[in-house]
């Protein structure tokens, strides 16, 4: 197979295995298992006020009034967490799409240049990575290629 | 009457979440997952007291759903909310050319989505 071709094959796979990369983020447990604990605390603070009337008595009265404020408190903050979790799920997940266009974009046939790869970008951070990965790669090409300082300087 | 609001977003999480979110401060939720679906909610009768939407989605993006949605009488002038990872000036000002009323960059807390959604309901919540 021609070195192009080769090239391209290989710019289709890591574009495949980065979609493959994208679907694990899209469907990650962590955030369903936290909304699911929610629902069981739910559950269970509804059935506690049962447990207090089974057993009367102001130790009990009291436990009971306790424990379901905690439930509620843990319920909300899994949903908070819940919430900035699929945000950062979101973002990851854009940013794995973007480079699988990009790497599908560099196997198609036609030029694809840096310029071109920055009109994909979703926000603020990818832009930030784009421009320190240039501005290192400017510096290493004119470290590698500046000239030797004269001897005694 | 529950004040019901409609969320846009491409991300099956977020718009779950977003709805545990809303649902659990008491209004009423409709969701689609792109542009396209929302304006058939709309053209469907739909009439949200808010709209919350992402920018980056699949068939209709953001930016072309507000305009389609300033474009309809009845959500001329519904509060429109930009949740979104896009957090460039120029972003931000298409989306207020397009017609969008608030904005907020991702990731953001439930405290900050609330209390914006609160600001921009008609009636002040």
């Amino acid at each position: 197979m021609a070195p192009v071709e080769n090239d391209r094959l290989v710019l289709i796979i890591l574009a495949a295995q980065v979609a493959a990369v994208r679907e694990r983020i899209e469907n990650s447990e962590t955030i369903d298992l936290m909304w699911r604990t929610t629902d069981v605390l739910a559950r269970l603070a509804g059935l506690v006020p049962e447990l207090a009337r089974r057993n009367p008595g102001a130790d009990m009265e009291r436990q009971c009034t306790a424990a379901i404020g905690n439930m509620t408190d843990i319920s909300k903050s899994l949903d908070d967490m819940a919430f900035v979790q699929a945000q950062r799920q979101d973002f990851t997940r854009q940013m794995a799409d973007c480079v699988a266009i990009a790497l599908a974009r560099l196997a198609a046939p036609g030029n694809f240049a840096p310029d071109d790869l920055a009109k994909l970008y979703v926000c603020a951070e990818q832009r930030e990575t784009h421009d320190t990965a240039l501005r290192a790669f400017h510096q290493q090409e004119a470290a590698e290629y500046s000239p030797p300082s004269p001897a005694g300087s | 009457m529950m004040t019901t609001i409609l969320v846009l977003d491409d991300s099956a999480p977020m718009l779950m979440s977003l709805t545990r979110i809303l649902k659990n401060a008491g209004y009423d939720v409709e969701t689609a997952a792109n542009g396209k679906l929302g304006m058939s909610k709309l053209a469907g009768g739909l009439k949200p007291s808010v709209i919350l939407t992402d920018l980056n989605m699949p068939e209709m993006d953001g930016i072309e759903f507000i305009k389609g949605a300033r474009k309809s009488a009845a959500t001329r002038f519904t509060p429109i909310i930009v949740l979104t990872t896009e957090s460039s000036a120029k972003g931000r000002d298409d989306a207020r050319a397009a017609g969008a009323t608030g904005w907020l960059t991702k990731p953001t807390e439930p405290a900050e989505l609330l209390s914006t959604v609160k600001r921009l309901l008609p009636s002040h919540g």
